[in-house]
C-alpha cells in the first residue's frame, strides 16, 4: 500500500489531526485487530490442551532445541530491521539495504525451519487431523507463517523499491510500518514459542487419552 | 508530511488503461469516491435487503397455520439460515456503512476517507462476498445449518454437502471487507478531522461511527478464527468441532458470540448515531446531553464484551458463570437507558416538526425501547430458561433490530436523501411507508411475545394444531406482508421521487453538522475551502451565531449560507484518480475462497488476481502523471 | 400516529393477556411444578416493571411529540443538558436493575444447584436425531419419547446428547437446558400434579427438528411403582397363528436390529445402552447407506400415548400409515431412509405393514404376569 492520502491540495490543507501518518495509524489498528485474531487462536489452542483422545501427544513430537534457534534467527530479525530503518533514515543506503537483506534471509531460514519441522511431523504421523493437538498446534503456526510470509514478501518488495530509488529516507515510514508488522509477528511468536512448545511440551497422555505407539 | 512519496517510475504492466472518466460504468467501477462507494454500497445492500425480506415472507407463509406444507423442513432450514445471515451481514452492517461512507467525510470536513482505494476494496469485497454466499442457492442448496452455525449440526459429519461451506467462506470474505472499512473509518476519523473539530465536537453520527469501526475491527477477527476453524473442519478434515475427536461444541458457541454480542452493537450503534442527528434537527434544539450520549454510547461498546454468554444461558455453564452473566448482562440496560432518556429530553421544548425522517426516529426510539424492556426480562437467566430459542428471542431482536437498527436506517435515509441526490423523496409516500410499517411491524412481532411464552420453539418449520399459535402466527404472518407493503411503498416513492425530481437546497432542514454547508449533492471534492470548526453541530452556530451568548429572541435568519461552489477553479482540488484493482482484488478473493470448494485451479486463479492486484495497486500512483485531472 | 401508538398499545396488552392463558399445552404459565413456578414469578416481576417503565417511556415520547409541535417559528429554549437530571436517569435504572437482579440470582442458585443424588429420582435423558429416550439407572428401565415421573418428587435428570445439540424442554414443569455431546448437564425438576404433558426440543437439530417432541407423564407415586412393575412385566404370550404373531415374526425381522422390544427382560437395561452404542457407531461407518441406525426403544409401545416421537396419537390407523411411510407424518426420519423395508426389493404388504402395527399394538404387559426382576 503506497501513498493512498488525499492530502495532495498542492501541499497545503492537509489534513492530519493527530500528526501521526494515516499509513502509520492504519498498521496500529490493524494490529489491534490482529491482536483478537492471534489471541482467539491461542484461546483454542489453550482450551483444548491436553483434551486430545489419542496420540501423537505434545511429548511424543515437540523438539524444543530446535525450535529454540529458529526462534533466535526470528528475535533477531528484530534486530536487524530496527537497523535496517535506521541506516535508511541516515540515508545510508548500503548498510539500509544489507540489513533489510539480512532480515529477509532471517525471516527465510525461519520459514525454512517451519517446514522442515512441518515435514517432520507429517513424516511420523502427526497431522492437522489426528487429533485435537494437530488441529490447534497446525492452524496456529502455520497462521504465523503465513504472517511471515507476508511480511516476507512485503519486505522484498520495499527491497527492490531501495534498489531503484523509490525508498529513501523521505518515505522510511514505509519501512517504519513494516518494521511494525515483522515486530508484531515476532512477539506473537514468543508467544506461541512460550504456550505451544516451552508450556506444552511435557503433556503427554491426558486422562482418558489412548498412549501413542508411535507413526505407522 | 513524508507519506506522499513522488511518483514511482516502477510499475507493472497495466492490462487495461487506468480508469478516467468520471462519466459511464467506469467511473462507478473504478470509483474510490466515498460518494460513489456509499451509493453503491446502498444500492446492493437494500437489494440484499428485499431478498432477506422474500426469505421472511416465505418463511412466514409457511408458518401462517399449523402442519402447513408450503414449504419443506430442508428449505425452511435454508430460508432461516439465509435470512438471518442475509439480514445481519449483507443488510444491517453494509447499509450503515453507505451511510458511514456519505456521511464520515461530510461530517468531518474532509475530502474524503483516509485510504479511497482500500475503501473501494473493502465495497468490491462485500459486493463479491455476498454473490459468494448466495450462488449457494443454485449449486445444491443454501447454508442451513442456522445463521449462528452452531456444530455439530453444522460439522461436515452431520451436514454434508457444500451449503454450510459456503456459509462459512462467504462470512471469511465479508470479515475482511468489514475490517478494512472499520480499519478506514478509525483512521478518518482520528485523522482527518477538520482544523478545531476535537473528539469531543464530533456529530454524534461520527463518534458512533467510531466506536463501531473500533467494534468491527476487533469482533470481526473472531468470526474470522471460528470461520478459519470452521473451515478447516469442513474441508480439511481438522478436530475443532468434531465431538467424536473431543472437540467441543459448546466452544464454537463461546468464539460466536464472543464475536456476536459486540456484532449486535455494531448493528445499533449506527443507527442510535443517526437517530442522534435527527432528533435535534427537527426539534431545532441541541442534543440533549451530548457527553452522555457518546460516553454511554462507548460503555455500551466496552460492555458488550463481557455479556456473551447470555445468549448461552440453556447451554450448561453452571450458576457461577450464570450469575456474572446475568448481572452484566442486566447493567448494559444502563446506559441503553441514559441514552433513550436523552433522546426524550432532546424532544422536551422543543419546536417539533414531523417529518418523514423525524417520525421514524421517534418510531425507532419507542419500538427499540421494547426490544430493550424485553432484553431486561431475558438477562432474569432463570426465566430465560422458558424463553430462549422460543418466539419470545425472535420478537426481541425483531424489535431491536428491525424496530431499532431498520427504522433507523429508513430515518436517515428520508433525512440525508436530499443531500446525497440533491432532491427529496416524498414526504407523503414516507409517512404513507412509516404508518404501514409501524403497523406491520407491530403486527408481526409483537404476538411473537406470546408465542414464546406459550410455548413455541424457533426454527420449526411447522407446529400442530392444537398448540394454541394459530391466531398469533396468522397475525404475524398479516404483518410481514403488510411490512412488504410498506417497503415497496418505499421503492415506489423513490422511483417518483426520481422522476419528479422536487431539487432540495444545500441546507434544506436547517441542519447542524458541516455536511449541511455545502451544496446538494455534494462537488465531488466535497467542501472547495476546509471548514475550521470551533463548536459542536458548528454549522449551526455558524448560521447563529447570537445562539452562543444565550438563548434566542425572537426569529433568526441564518448568517450564513451554504458554501458557493460557482465560481471553485476545480483543478486546483486534487482528488486521487479512479483505480480498478480494488475490483479485482475483491473478484479474486471471493474465486480463491470458491475454489476451496471445489478445485485449486481457482485458488491458483483467484490468489493470482489478488496478487496482482496488490501489486499493481501498491506501484500505482495515486494521480495518473501527465494527466489533467479534471 | 398518537391513535397508531395508542390500537397498538391495547392490541398489545389485549394480547399479552391471551398470552396468560395457560391452557395451552405449553404454555410457560401454566406451570405443574415449582421450578416452572419460580421461573413465572420471577418473569412476571420483571414484567410489571417493565411494563412501568413501558407506560413512562411510550407514554413520554408521545406527549412530548404532540406537545412540542412546530407552533412558530421561533427557536426553542437552547439546553444542552442537565448533569443532575442525567445523573439521576443513569442511576434510577441502575436501581431498578438491583432490584431485579437480587431475585434473579437467587434463583438461580435455587434452580440450578442440585439436590442430593441419593434421596432424588435420576433420569438420564439422552437426545438422539430426532428422538428423546429416557433411562432409570437406579431402576433398570428405559423406555423413549415418554418420560414417566412420580409427583412431588425430586428429580434430577442428567442431559446429554449422542450426535447434535438438543435441548430438553417441559414448559410446564421446568425451563429448559441444552443437551450437548460429551457433556452431562444437571436439571432439577419436579412435578406437582399428576397428568399429561408436553415437551420438545427446543435446540435447532437439523432437518427434523419441528417433529422432535415427547410427552411427560406424572403419575401418583403408586401409579409410578406401577408403571416401574409393568415396564418389567412381560407381555401376554400370543395366539400362535394370529395377525399379532405374524406381525411379531415380520418385526423381530425386519425392524428389531434397530429397535429393542423386549426391555422387561432381566440384565436387559445394560444390553440396551450396549445395544445403542453399536447401533451408534454402526450408523457412523456409512452414515449413508448404514441399515443400522439409533432407534427408540419400544417395549410396551402399546401402552405409549403418541407415536413418531410425540406427533400423532398412537392408534392402529395412524400406525400403519406411519409405517407404511414415516415421511408422511413426520419428514426425514432415518427410519425411512435406512431401514430394509423402504428398499425397492423389500418392500412390505399392505397386509404386512397391519400384522406389525397389531402386533406393536398388543405390547403391553400382561396381566397374568408378575415382574421379571426388581430393585
Amino acid at each position: 500500500m503506497s501513498s493512498d492520502n488525499i492530502t495532495v491540495h498542492h501541499g497545503e490543507e492537509i489534513n492530519n489531526s493527530t500528526g501521526v501518518s494515516n499509513k502509520k495509524l492504519l498498521m496500529w489498528a490493524f494490529l489491534g485487530s490482529d491482536v483478537m485474531f492471534f489471541g482467539t487462536f491461542i484461546g483454542t489452542f489453550m482450551a483444548y490442551r491436553n483434551k486430545s483422545l489419542n496420540g501423537p501427544y505434545p511429548a511424543d513430537t515437540l523438539d524444543i532445541p530446535i525450535t529454540t534457534v529458529s526462534t533466535f534467527v526470528l528475535l533477531m530479525s528484530s534486530l536487524g530491521i530496527v537497523l535496517a530503518l535506521h541506516y535508511l533514515k541516515e540515508s545510508r543506503m548500503g548498510l539500509a539495504k544489507l540489513w533489510l537483506f539480512a532480515v529477509i534471509i532471517m525471516g527465510l531460514i525461519f520459514m525454512g525451519f517451519q517446514v522442515y519441522e512441518f515435514a517432520h511431523f507429517a513424516h511420523i504421523g502427526m497431522t492437522p487431523q489426528v487429533n485435537l493437538f494437530g488441529t490447534t498446534f497446525f492452524t496456529l503456526t502455520s497462521l504465523h507463517g503465513a504472517h511471515v510470509s507476508l511480511g516476507i514478501l512485503w519486505l522484498i518488495f520495499l527491497l527492490y523499491n531501495e534498489f531503484n530509488g523509490n525508498l529513501t529516507s523521505d518515505n522510511a515510514v514505509d519501512l517504519e510500518i513494516a518494521g511494525l508488522y515483522w515486530h508484531f509477528v515476532d512477539i506473537v511468536w514468543i508467544l506461541i514459542f512460550g504456550l505451544l512448545y516451552l508450556i506444552t511440551a511435557g503433556d503427554g497422555v491426558p486422562p482418558g487419552g489412548i498412549p501413542w505407539e508411535g507413526a505407522h | 508530511m513524508s507519506t506522499i512519496s513522488k511518483p514511482k517510475q516502477f510499475g507493472l504492466p497495466r492490462l487495461f488503461p487506468r480508469p478516467m472518466s468520471h462519466y459511464g460504468i467506469w467511473s462507478w467501477v473504478g470509483t474510490v469516491d466515498h460518494k460513489k462507494i456509499g451509493t453503491m454500497y446502498g444500492i446492493v445492500s437494500f437489494f440484499w435487503f428485499i431478498m432477506g425480506g422474500i426469505e421472511a415472507l416465505l418463511i412466514r407463509l409457511q408458518l401462517s397455520h399449523a402442519e402447513a406444507n408450503i414449504i419443506d423442513p430442508e428449505l425452511y432450514n435454508q430460508l432461516f439460515t439465509m435470512h438471518g445471515t442475509t439480514m445481519v451481514f449483507l443488510v444491517v452492517m453494509p447499509l450503515s456503512a453507505a451511510f458511514f461512507n456519505w456521511l464520515i467525510p461530510l461530517q468531518i470536513g474532509a475530502r474524503d476517507v483516509a485510504f479511497p482505494r482500500l475503501n473501494a476494496l473493502s465495497l468490491w469485497v462485500f459486493v463479491f462476498g455476498s454473490l459468494l454466499m448466495n450462488i449457494s442457492w443454485f449449486t445444491g442448496g443454501a447454508p442451513n445449518g442456522g445463521w449462528f452455525g452452531y456444530p455439530p449440526n453444522s460439522t461436515i459429519q452431520f451436514n454434508p454437502g457444500n451449503g454450510m461451506t459456503y456459509w462459512v467462506m462467504g462470512l471469511n470474505v465479508l470479515g475482511v471487507a468489514s475490517i478494512a472499512a472499520g480499519l478506514n473509518f478509525i483512521v478518518t476519523i482520528i485523522n482527518m478531522r477538520a482544523p478545531g473539530m476535537s473528539f469531543m465536537k464530533m456529530p454524534v453520527f461520527t463518534w458512533m461511527t467510531f466506536i463501531t469501526s473500533i467494534l468491527i475491527v476487533l469482533a470481526l477477527p473472531i468470526l474470522g478464527v471460528a470461520g478459519i476453524q470452521m473451515t478447516a473442519d469442513r474441508v480439511y478434515g481438522t478436530n475443532f468441532f468434531n465431538s467424536e475427536a473431543g472437540g467441543d461444541p459448546i466452544f464454537w458457541q463461546h468464539i460466536f458470540w464472543l464475536f456476536g454480542h459486540p456484532e449486535v452493537y455494531i448493528l445499533i450503534l449506527p443507527a442510535m448515531g443517526i437517530v442522534s442527528e435527527i432528533l435535534p434537527t427537527f426539534s431545532r434544539k441541541p442534543l440533549f446531553g451530548y457527553s452522555f450520549i457518546i460516553f454511554s454510547g462507548a460503555g455500551i461498546g466496552f460492555m458488550g464484551w463481557f455479556v456473551w454468554s447470555h445468549h448461552m444461558f440453556t447451554v450448561g455453564l453452571g450458576p457461577a458463570a450464570n450469575t456474572a452473566f446475568t448481572i452484566s448482562t442486566m447493567f448494559i440496560a444502563v446506559p441503553t437507558g441514559v441514552k433513550i432518556f436523552n433522546w426524550m429530553a432532546t424532544l422536551w421544548g422543543g419546536s417539533i416538526r414531523l417529518t418523514t425522517a423525524m417520525l421514524f426516529s421517534i418510531g425507532f426510539i419507542a419500538m427499540f425501547t421494547i426490544g430493550g424492556l424485553s432484553g431486561v426480562t431475558h438477562a432474569v437467566s432463570p426465566s430465560d430458561a422458558q424463553q430462549q430459542d422460543t418466539y419470545y428471542i425472535v420478537a426481541h431482536f425483531h424489535y431491536v433490530l428491525f424496530g431499532g437498527a431498520i427504522f433507523a436506517i429508513f430515518a436517515g435515509m428520508f433525512f440525508w436523501w436530499p443531500k446525497f441526490f440533491g432532491y427529496f423523496l416524498s414526504e407523503r409516500l414516507g409517512k404513507l411507508s412509516f404508518i404501514l410499517m409501524m403497523i406491520g411491524f407491530n403486527l408481526q412481532f409483537a404476538p411473537m411475545h406470546w408465542l414464546g411464552l406459550n410455548g413455541m420453539p424457533r426454527r420449526i418449520y411447522t407446529y400442530a394444531d392444537n398448540m394454541g399459535w394459530e391466531l398469533s402466527n396468522l397475525a404475524a404472518t398479516i404483518g410481514g406482508f403488510t411490512i412488504a407493503i410498506a417497503v415497496a411503498s418505499f421503492i415506489v416513492n423513490v422511483i417518483y421521487s426520481m422522476r419528479n425530481k422536487k431539487l432540495a437546497p444545500g441546507d434544506p432542514w436547517d441542519g447542524r453538522t458541516l455536511e449541511w454547508s455545502i451544496s446538494s449533492p455534494p462537488p465531488h471534492y466535497n467542501f472547495a475551502k476546509l471548514p475550521e470548526v470551533s463548536h459542536i453541530d458548528d454549522w449551526w452556530y455558524k448560521k447563529y451565531p447570537s445562539l452562543l451568548e444565550g438563548s434566542p429572541k425572537g426569529d433568526l435568519t441564518p448568517k450564513v449560507k451554504v458554501e458557493d461552489t460557482s465560481k471553485v477553479n476545480e483543478s486546483d482540488i486534487h482528488l486521487p484518480d479512479l483505480s480498478y484493482y480494488p475490483l479485482f482484488i475483491g473478484i479474486g478473493l471471493s474465486l480463491a475462497a470458491l475454489g476451496v470448494m471445489y478445485t485449486y485451479a481457482l485458488v491458483t486463479i483467484g490468489l493470482i488476481l489478488v496478487f496482482w492486484g496488490s501489486i499493481g495497486w501498491s506501484t500505482e500512483p495515486v494521480n495518473e502523471p501527465g494527466q489533467d485531472h479534471h | 400516529m398518537k391513535s397508531v401508538i395508542r390500537t397498538g398499545i391495547i392490541f398489545a396488552l389485549l394480547l399479552f393477556a391471551m398470552a396468560c392463558s395457560p391452557d395451552s399445552p405449553q404454555s410457560t404459565f401454566g406451570t405443574h411444578g415449582p421450578v416452572a413456578e419460580l421461573q413465572k414469578n420471577l418473569f412476571l416481576f420483571t414484567f410489571w416493571i417493565a411494563v412501568v417503565v413501558f407506560i413512562i417511556v411510550e407514554g413520554g415520547i408521545i406527549y412530548l411529540t404532540f406537545k412540542y409541535r412546530k407552533k412558530d417559528n421561533k427557536l426553542p429554549v437552547q439546553t444542552h443538558g442537565n448533569l443532575k437530571l442525567e445523573i439521576t436517569w443513569t442511576i434510577i435504572p441502575a436501581i431498578i436493575i438491583v432490584i431485579i437482579a437480587v431475585p434473579t440470582v437467587l434463583a438461580i442458585w435455587e434452580t440450578q444447584v442440585m439436590p442430593n443424588e441419593e434421596e432424588s429420582l435420576v433420569v438420564e435423558a439422552t437426545g438422539h436425531q430426532w428422538w428423546f429416550e429416557f433411562k432409570y439407572p437406579t431402576e433398570e428401565v428405559v423406555t423413549a419419547n415418554e418420560l414417566h415421573l412420580p409427583e412431588d418428587t425430586d428429580v434430577i435428570v442428567k442431559i446429554t446428547s449422542q450426535d447434535v445439540l438438543h435441548s430438553f424442554w417441559i414448559p410446564k414443569i421446568a425451563g429448559k437446558l441444552d443437551m450437548v455431546p460429551n457433556h452431562e448437564n444437571l436439571l432439577y425438576i419436579k412435578a406437582d400434579d399428576p397428568g399429561l404433558y408436553y415437551g420438545q426440543c427446543a435446540e435447532f437439530c437439523g432437518i427434523v427438528h419441528a417433529m422432535m417432541r415427547f410427552r411427560v407423564i406424572v403419575h401418583t407415586q403408586e401409579d409410578y411403582q406401577q408403571w416401574l412393575n409393568d415396564m418389567r412385566t412381560p407381555p401376554a404370550k400370543l395366539v400362535s397363528g394370529s395377525d399379532e404373531d405374524e406381525g411379531r415374526k415380520l418385526f423381530v425381522g425386519n425392524c428389531s436390529m434397530c429397535h429393542t422390544y423386549d426391555s422387561y427382560k432381566k440384565g436387559a437395561y445394560t444390553k440396551e445402552i450396549d445395544s445403542q452404542y453399536n447401533r451408534w457407531e454402526e450408523w457412523k461407518k456409512d452414515k449413508e447407506n448404514s441399515a443400522i441406525v439409533s432407534a427408540p426403544n419400544l417395549t410396551h409401545f402399546g401402552e405409549r400415548v403418541t407415536l413418531g416421537a410425540g406427533i400423532k396419537e398412537n392408534n392402529y390407523d395412524n400406525l400403519v400409515k406411519w409405517i407404511e411411510n414415516p415421511d408422511k407424518i413426520k419428514l426425514g426420519t432415518r427410519m425411512k431412509n435406512h431401514a430394509s423395508i423402504y428398499r425397492d426389493d423389500n418392500q412390505l404388504s399392505t397386509e404386512q405393514i397391519e400384522q406389525i402395527a397389531k402386533y406393536l399394538l398388543s405390547m403391553k404387559p400382561s396381566t397374568e404376569s408378575s415382574a421379571t426382576y426388581n430393585k
